[in-house]
């Protein structure tokens, strides 16, 4: 940097606050011995900064010991050659203290201001190694000030050696956060941008990072799709904005916009910075409508290296299981069934397969068979630090869970190197690498096909408990008699005899160079690829329905997806006159896709034995397929940050994004935004309310984009159907869909409102936002007549209302005597609603929601009410007698049979009177953290929950289905009987009730759950020294251990459909959730 | 800049990204091989052909009773529109885009006319096919002559049954004047002269109704003796032969559904096999079993029997006795007619199903030569006794109008069990709700009402197109 400067005769002190106005920096050195100089006398032109600090100090030795992002640290020495020059000897009457600085881990902090609080001139900064020797002649304070700590204050009294620990400081307005293709500091903020710390992504034990944000960052909503390990999870920011397209947030790792979080080692990340309204996503043009998340990974620091150990080790069992019948009541069950449908009890005693009722037991519990307690654990091995000219962080990662349900399990084993060099005092260069290794295994849990003998859960809750697990010959029991009228599959042989490995071998790296041309203008390029390569294999052994129907049935299935990313920035970044501050980026960025498939089968095996290791011992051959994937993103981006005197400040931001997902005549799409912030706090006339310490108030409009569709969709893309003619297999092609060449960006506007407060210092914060984001162009696979020949296409139909609150409110509520305790809490309201759909007023969403043994879609999209309606028959009751059912729209029901509502009142009950049953969407979510640390001790009990959003339980039909085919819920306990007249559960009936999708099958989904319950000790530093250590604590964690929630199935979060948008809060066949107990280390060398 | 701008500015061609694994329609159409693909797209959408519906409500079959709730609840009648199994109208409608396509595009194509005069009335042949099915299974249905390229035009409200009609029967005497007589080698099994003709001949019969008065029956009559006096047909001469895998492309299927075992096959033998029965790969499903009134219809001497049911099996040695009246569906006599025992996968039976058999073409010409004469003819007789020798059973004579008339009805039911008649034949006749009504095996007791001799139309397809009416009572 390059300064121009003229000053005669100034004290030391006002040259510096000249330079530090000018260059942006704080200066911070040692006063004591500067003011052993004269007043100064400078006249430079563009000089380089080192010069001007050489001039300001001679005759003394100054030394830039470090530079941070905005404060400089100096050291003053006397030069050895000019040993004539004598200072100023001390006084008589002083006292020297002497004592080191350190951090809470035990490290010396370097370049800390050290000063007398009564004689703020009298001060000195802290060694490398954070040691201070300060002469004090009078004064009863001493006070500790670097930036990014809280400050301390210390009595003097007759001490002479004062040691003291700085903790971080928390809410520091000063705090850098990450935007796209740059940083601000926290208070010049114009967006919506909340941060998740290192503290919280890793509080939890959690296989990816999206987790870390769940009940912590308000307007994002994190579901888990699926308990087992390694599965995935739903992120919503600020709604649901879009039907068919994604509505998942864009993840940038360390610039690199990417997915897969499972392969992304969480204990990696430094912090997560969520960038929520349109002025902070719409940098990111098509791909910011659902919110951005900027993933910064832990770089290397000047100092000492650092050596760290963080591990934990735990164990996991069910949270829940689902109540079922035991063998006898079920027995009694089946004979109450097939009696009221005019048949013999089943178990009447005739044979041992059919005893009587009385003579059962307990018999088999299936969950119980196939659920087992597990281990987690994860361990990290890191180093990092670095010189002035390089820094580097480099960890080794393991993270490996076993599942609840036996035969599953999620394996990661991560490298990161991350490298920062300064070339010269122009060129900057740095890398960000992982290398990572996951490898799985899946239970057969959530997946389609939808019969109960694909599904290990469905077969355990289906499967009669008078079954047992074994024949008496010790092959596994098999019956597809009449108790197993779903076709289930021994469910323990299912959990033995699939085997279902994904394993998956990655490289992402991306590589920068920084190019200072000038002093206000700076390059920067980056050059990164995501290297991916994924495998799964899959074998199904004879032992069980599905596999000895093929003879044993492997495959092989490989993809591999090359993507690389180049950008470019120009930054023009400059303060004029001292009130305006200018920063300007210019950018152009290039993506490339290519994913390649390619999958080989074979069927018909002789043995079990080499499972998919050896298709060629197939004896029936089935085609190999492959199949390829592209898409190109080219860009084009724009911003302007304007700030004028520290009080007003502007964003403008400007992308021209262009897709080869969209139809010929809309490649491109242009996305911009404008934001407005005033800080309030810094008014003169707000100078004297002294407890607000912060006070800003933002205002943002801009537009974002949505392309997350599959390729190639404008085009009519014509697909192979095999046929047999003249006794050979032959292939005919007809079109897949109907081609639409407008297809075009779904557009995201959003405007927000928000408002920052400090009081006291910053102890208490608060952040409320309030949102309206429309979603217009909505991409919407429109369910077309199937007169047409096909059943669905996408097109830019309707407009998606997302309207919301959301307050964040940190505080801390006690500090004193060493006992400090502080709190976070979140909470989000947010209301969704469909606009417009093309002009119909309502659509029945295409039929990915079909789900076992219905032939109906259970979602109504309709305008005027969220996305993601459950629809079908309102329960009325049972029916107690025959004058109820004759004044009823169902002439042919019997007592006990289920009374629906006959909704239009027209005296027949057929479709027409399905209505809305429930919704999805959450009213509310939200999460309070809070922390109590004292003397070393540290307790953490973190509660989220969500509230008003419904499940619709498609477990109910299978084990509230009542036929006796199937084992059922103890909740058929309370059926209805002539002599139990129960008004919520139907007669038991061998010939099957309706099917029919009612308000018996959802369920309140709200749930208030303690995520994280944690206790720590940190060793005393003392108890550490002789063993080289710089710091240990050890910590007991509780995850999932209470959950206050109504529903029946084994989880309130689940989401069958994963993240699929319109299916959401459906619940079939889940894995169940898990509550861990672990032991942690984290140690510092 | 303005040369880097140059270069960032040509990049923008690189997003005109197509498959590289399909073709697009766009540049799909233009030759010989496409045209021929177009076609086979034809074939391939109806090889699902549905046993279901008329096996579940008819009279011939008892679905697996604690099974899938859906299933007996169309057995019962308790039959509402979204019931699973109901849902032939979008794959009809696939079929009929298809066909569609292929008659607007190929008069653009340069190929040799000849053939692709034929394709033409191959494609006019399974169209005509798709909407006989709909119009039998819903009623009148949407007519689509034309290939869906856009979203204009698509919801269209249904048209008459009369008008429905009138489109089959265009279509297919289009087709009998272009179609040949038979194929060589390769192309077996592709729509002949005589399965035009044939099929004409069904629709003229079921046009015919229980209307003793009506010209159909000398139409339906006619047309089925023209496919008769091709010499091209023949039936095998044992019933079982017509049902093996050496029947592809051979002398009795006017008109079949071709398979190839292990290959690209259905699984009609082991889904309606004996449930959980080990002698099926994957075990028999048993969706369905075979009613006691039909099992015992059979003579004792008709080869039929053995050859439609199964009623004993063998497996490591242990014999199993199957039983009509045993509730446990592992113990019951279930259908095994196209059943191919070569087959070692689930989905792999590679016999092939007749859409048209020569059975069903000379039962055809008794019933309409008796209805149009007033009773049997000398030929009729011996439409009739030519499918009873083959069986194995007597030859009948001296029947009069009335009685020759049940005789083929009985026939039909005897020969052509699930092959897609019965209940076609029971509603032609109008003698569903009585026969439904007359079944009461394993305590049926269907609620079957004067509405259902039509099927609703299924609840995901009326609610795309808002200009589709329900069909009465549902």
């Amino acid at each position: 940097q390059r300064v121009t400067l003229k000053v005669n005769n100034v004290a030391i002190k006002e040259v510096m606050r000249r330079l530090g106005k000018m260059t942006g920096y704080d200066f911070i050195y040692n006063v004591d011995r500067s003011n052993t100089l004269k007043q100064v006398s400078i006249d430079v032109k563009e000089t380089p900064i080192e010069e001007v600090l050489k001039q300001c100090f001679y005759p003394l030795k100054v030394e830039i010991v470090s530079k941070e992002e905005k404060t400089v640290v100096l050291k003053l020495s006397e030069r050895s050659s000019l040993g004539g020059v004598s200072l100023r000897p001390p006084g008589l009457s002083q006292l020297i203290i002497e004592g080191r600085v350190t951090d809470k881990d035990g490290r010396g902090l370097e370049g800390v201001s050290v000063f007398v609080k009564e004689h703020p001139k009298v001060g000195t900064i802290t060694n490398r190694d954070g040691y201070y020797s300060l002469s004090v002649r009078d004064g009863a304070f001493i006070v500790f000030s670097f930036t990014g700590f809280q400050r301390k204050e210390e009595s003097i009294g007759q001490r002479t050696q004062i040691n003291v620990t700085l903790a971080e400081q928390e809410s520091a307005l000063d705090e850098v956060v990450v935007v796209g293709y740059g940083t601000v500091r926290r208070g010049d903020l114009t967006g919506a941008v909340s941060t998740v710390g290192e503290k919280d992504i890793r509080a939890t034990p959690i296989v990816a990072l999206d987790r870390a944000m769940q009940g912590r960052v308000a307007g994002v909503n994190v579901t888990t799709n699926s308990a087992r390990p390694g599965g995935a999870t739903t992120v919503r920011i600020r709604g649901t904005g879009s039907v068919n397209a994604g509505n998942e947030p864009l993840y940038v790792i360390d610039g690199f916009p990417t997915g897969d979080l499972n392969s992304i080692n969480i204990n990696d990340i430094e912090s997560m910075e969520v960038l929520k309204d349109a002025s902070a996503t719409a940098i990111y043009g098509s791909r910011g409508s659902n919110g951005v998340i900027m993933v910064t990974t832990r770089r290397g620091k000047v100092g000492k290296s650092i050596v760290s150990y963080d591990g934990y080790y735990g164990e996991q069992r069910v949270r829940r299981k689902i109540p079922l019948l035991n063998a006898r009541q079920f027995a009694e069950f089946v004979n109450d069934a097939n009696v009221n449908n005019a048949s013999a009890p089943y178990f009447d005693g005739s044979s041992d397969e059919r005893p009587l009722p009385s003579s059962l037991g307990e018999g088999t519990d299936w969950q119980d068979v196939i659920l087992r307690k597990a281990p987690i654990q994860d361990h990290q091995l890191g180093i990092s630090g670095g010189s002035e000219k390089t820094r580097y962080a480099i960890s080794l990662g393991y993270y490996g869970q076993d599942g609840i349900v036996i035969g599953s399990d999620f394996k990661r084993y991560s490298l990161r190197t991350n490298v920062d060099s300064d070339v010269s005092s122009r060129l900057k260069v740095g890398l960000s690498a992982q290398g990572v290794h996951t490898s799985s295994n899946s239970a057969r849990t959530e997946i389609a096909g939808n019969t109960a003998y694909e599904s290990v859960v469905s077969s355990a809750l289906n499967y009669s408990p008078t079954f047992p697990v074994w024949n008496s010959d010790g092959a596994y029991f098999s019956n597809q008699g009449p108790l197993n009228g779903l076709g289930a599959d021994n469910p323990y042989a299912m959990s033995q005899e699939f085997t279902n490995k994904g394993s998956l071998i990655r490289f992402l790296a991306n590589t920068y160079a920084e190019f200072k041309i000038s002093d206000h203008l700076r390059f920067k390029t980056t050059l990164g690829a995501d290297l991916q390569s994924n495998k799964a294999s899959n074998y199904i052994s004879r032992l069980v329905i599905t596999g000895a129907s093929l003879g044993g049935s492997a495959s092989v299935a490989s993809a591999q997806t090359i993507n690389w990313l180049n950008e470019n920035t120009l930054t023009y970044e400059r303060t004029f006159g001292s009130i305006h501050q200018l920063n300007a980026l210019l950018g152009y960025s290039y993506q490339q896709s290519d994913y390649e498939t390619a999958t080989a089968n074979a069927n018909t095996f002789n043995d079990d034995f080499a499972k998919y290791h050896n298709l060629g011992a197939g004896s029936t051959l089935i085609p190999a397929s492959s199949g390829v994937n592209q898409w190109r993103l080219i860009s084009y981006i724009a911003r302007v940050n304007y700030g004028f005197d520290d009080r007003f400040l502007l964003t403008l931001t400007g992308r021209r994004d262009g897709s080869s997902r969209f139809g010929t005549n809309n490649k491109f799409g242009f996305f911009p935004s404008g934001a407005f912030a005033w800080k309030v706090r810094n008014e003169t006339w707000m100078q004297d309310l002294k407890y607000l310490s912060d006070a800003k108030l933002r205002i943002s409009y801009g537009l974002s984009g949505n392309q997350e569709i599959d390729n190639y969709r404008f085009l009519a893309n014509i697909t192979p159907l095999p046929y047999v003619l003249g006794g050979a297999l032959l292939t005919g092609n007809a079109p897949q869909g109907i081609a639409n060449p407008d297809l075009r960006w779904e557009k995201n506007a959003q405007l927000d409102i928000g408002l920052d407060l400090g009081f006291f210092d910053n102890r208490l914060s608060f952040t409320g936002d309030y949102y309206v984001k429309t979603t217009s162009d909505l991409l919407f696979s429109v369910g077309v007549p199937t007169n047409s020949g096909f059943s669905s296409m996408l097109q830019n139909i309707g407009r998606v209302q997302n309207k919301g609150v959301e307050l964040a409110l940190n505080s801390t509520n006690i500090d004193h005597g060493g006992f400090r305790w502080t709190s976070a809490f979140n909470i989000t309201f947010n209301k969704n609603k469909v606009l417009a759909l093309d002009n119909r007023t309502e659509f029945r969403a295409g039929s990915d929601a079909q789900v076992h043994r219905t032939n109906i879609s259970p979602i109504l999209m309709r305008v005027g009410t969220p996305i993601g309606n459950f629809y079908g028959f309102k329960m009325e009751g049972i029916f107690q007698n025959e004058n109820e059912i004759a004044a009823s729209a169902q002439p042919n029901a019997k007592p006990g049979d289920i009374h629906y509502a006959d909704i239009n009142g027209d005296g027949i009950f057929n479709d027409e009177d399905r209505t809305i049953i429930g919704n999805a969407n959450p009213d509310a979510f939200g999460g309070l953290n809070n922390t109590i640390s004292y003397k070393g001790f540290d307790l953490n009990i973190f509660i989220q929950g969500t509230f008003g959003n419904e499940i619709l339980n498609y477990g109910t039909f299978d084990q509230m289905n009542m036929t006796g085919g199937n084992n059922q819920s103890t909740r058929v306990l309370d059926r209805w009987t002539p002599t139990n007249p129960s008004n919520s559960v139907p007669r038991a009936n061998a010939a099957g009730g309706s099917r029919l999708l009612s308000t018996l099958h959802v369920e309140d989904g709200s749930y208030i759950r303690f995520k994280n319950i944690s206790l720590g000790y940190t060793l005393p530093t003392s108890w550490l020294r002789s063993l080289s250590v710089s710091s240990c604590r050890i910590y007991i964690t509780g995850q999932n251990l209470f959950t206050i929630t109504s529903y029946t199935g084994y989880d309130p979060e689940v989401n069958r459909f994963g993240s699929d948008t319109i299916s959401q809060g459906i619940d079939y066949g889940a894995y169940p959730a898990a509550k861990t107990y672990l032991l942690g280390l984290n140690v510092k060398f | 800049l303005s040369c880097l701008a140059m270069i960032l500015f040509s990049c923008e061609s690189r997003l005109d990204v197509t498959p590289l694994s399909n073709l697009t329609d766009a540049t799909y159409y233009k030759t010989a091989e496409d045209a021929k693909a177009a076609l086979g797209a034809c074939y391939a959408s109806i090889s699902n052909p549905d046993v279901f519906i008329d096996l579940a409500t008819s009279d011939d079959a008892v679905p697996f009773l604690t099974g899938d709730a859906n299933r007996p609840l169309l057995w019962r009648y308790d039959i509402t529109p979204d019931n699973a199994f109901i849902r032939f109208y979008p794959a009809a409608y696939t079929s009929i885009n298809r066909c569609n396509i292929v008659i607007n595009r190929l008069p653009a194509i340069a190929m040799d006319e000849n053939l692709k005069q034929r394709y033409i009335a191959e494609a006019k042949f399974l169209r005509a096919l798709a909407y006989f099915n709909l119009v039998r299974l819903y009623g009148g249905v949407p007519i689509m002559t034309t290939e869906t390229d856009g979203l204009e035009g698509l919801e269209v409200a249904r048209a008459s049954i009369d008008e429905v009609y009138q489109l089959i029967e265009r279509d297919l005497l289009a087709a009998e004047q272009v179609l040949p007589l038979s194929y060589d080698g390769i192309d077996k099994g592709r729509a002949t002269q005589g399965a035009a003709k044939g099929i004409l001949a069904k629709v003229y019969l079921t046009r015919a109704g229980t209307d003793r008065g009506s010209p159909y029956w000398q139409q339906a009559a006619a047309k089925a003796k023209e496919v008769m006096d091709q010499g091209v047909y023949d039936l095998y001469p044992t019933f079982a032969q017509a049902f093996s895998l050496q029947a592809r492309g051979g002398i009795e299927n006017v008109f079949e559904v071709q398979y190839l075992t292990d290959v690209r096959g259905h699984s009609l033998g082991r889904g309606y096999g004996i449930r959980s029965a080990p002698i099926y790969p994957g075990g028999g499903a048993g969706i369905a079993r075979v009613a006691a009134n039909l099992f015992n219809l059979y003579q004792d001497n008709d080869q039929r029997k053995a050859v439609s049911f199964i009623t004993s099996y063998s497996y490591q040695g242990k014999t199993v006795e199957l039983s009509v009246t045993d509730p446990n569906p592992a113990n019951a006599v279930s259908f095994q007619k196209l059943w191919d025992k070569t087959a070692t996968t689930n989905g792999g039976e590679g016999t092939s199903f007749p859409i048209l058999r020569f059975a069903d073409v000379l039962l055809i010409y008794a019933e309409a030569s008796n209805e149009r004469d007033g009773g049997p003819s000398v030929e009729a007789y011996e439409a009739l006794n030519r499918v009873r020798q083959r069986a194995g059973i007597n030859a009948l004579s001296g029947l009069d109008y009335e009685s020759f008339r049940a005789a083929v009805w009985l026939e039909r039911r005897l020969e052509l069990t699930f092959e897609n008649n019965r209940r076609f034949d029971l509603i032609r006749t109008g003698q569903l709700l009585q026969a439904i009504k007359a079944d009461t095996g394993f305590g049926r007791n269907a609620q079957i009402q004067e509405h259902h001799t039509l099927l609703p139309i299924p609840q995901l397809d009326m609610d795309v197109n808002p200009l589709l009416e329900q069909n009465p009572g549902y």
